[in-house]
């Protein structure tokens, strides 16, 4: 479930450098809710 | 499968095998992909991740075996391991195609792994971040689905998992430290039983 990295204990890591400036979750919903979808197809008129 | 479909592991996924091939592919790979998606798909949240595999952004090979599952970066897919003997998704794995999902959404959104020959502390710091946001994500799907039948499962699994400290420190609204203190023990714990 986790990926593992070996030797590398998770605790050695200090959380700091592990917190983007952005939050990673939200900009990857932001590029998910972008998919399959066509720029300006909600716009047109019919 | 024609000769010239081959590919990987001696073979397309699911594939016949002939010969000395190892035929890895699961053969219930469609029901418990079906599966696991109907499930994920009553979150809002996995509605979205599906997207990646409703608009085949992203493969997903389902072998049989009972290791490790999980989204390589270098293969730009998602391996999901199973008993031969599964036909439909149990929750860990359901929990395992949302992390894999989310994982490979990181990558598509750009959040490039870093390459561990240049820097392995940045490299290690990289993934450690990526387990806890995808896990986080796994919390947020799970929360969503807390009306639903399968809530109670798939939080026992993620108690098996040594995940149930994060998912508290998810829903009591804790920072990104606390969820890392927590996910990080769950981590470390794990790394000395194995």
């Amino acid at each position: 479930m986790i990926h593992n990295i070996g030797d590398f204990a998770a605790a050695a890591v200090h959380p700091s450098r592990v917190s983007p400036a952005e939050s990673t979750l939200d900009h990857t919903h932001k590029f998910l809710s972008t998919l399959g979808v066509k720029p300006g197809l909600d716009f047109q008129a019919s | 499968m024609t000769e010239n479909e081959q590919s990987g592991l001696g073979g397309k996924f699911g594939a016949k095998t002939s010969g000395s091939q190892i035929n890895y592919g699961h053969p219930h790979s469609q029901e418990l992909l079906q599966s696991a998606s109907a499930v994920i798909r009553e979150s809002e949240t996995g509605r979205l991740l599906l997207k990646l595999l409703d608009l085949k952004r992203v493969p997903v090979h389902v072998i049989k075996g009972i290791g490790q599952s999980g989204f390589s970066p270098e293969a730009m897919t998602i391996y999901m391991q199973a008993p031969g003997s599964a036909t439909t998704a149990n929750p860990a794995f359901i929990i395992n195609l949302i992390k894999g999902l989310n994982e490979a959404a990181q990558e598509l959104a750009g959040f490039r792994t870093p390459d561990p020959r240049k820097d392995i502390m940045a490299y290690a710091s990289f993934i450690h971040g990526r387990n806890l946001d995808s896990i986080t994500e796994v919390c947020k799907v799970i929360k969503e689905l807390t009306k639903t039948p399968h809530f109670t499962n798939l939080l026992d699994s993620l108690t098996e998992l040594g995940l149930n400290g994060v998912y508290k420190a998810y829903i009591d609204g804790k920072s990104r430290e606390v969820l890392y203190e927590q996910y990080a023990s769950a981590y470390d714990a794990m790394r000395g039983r194995s």
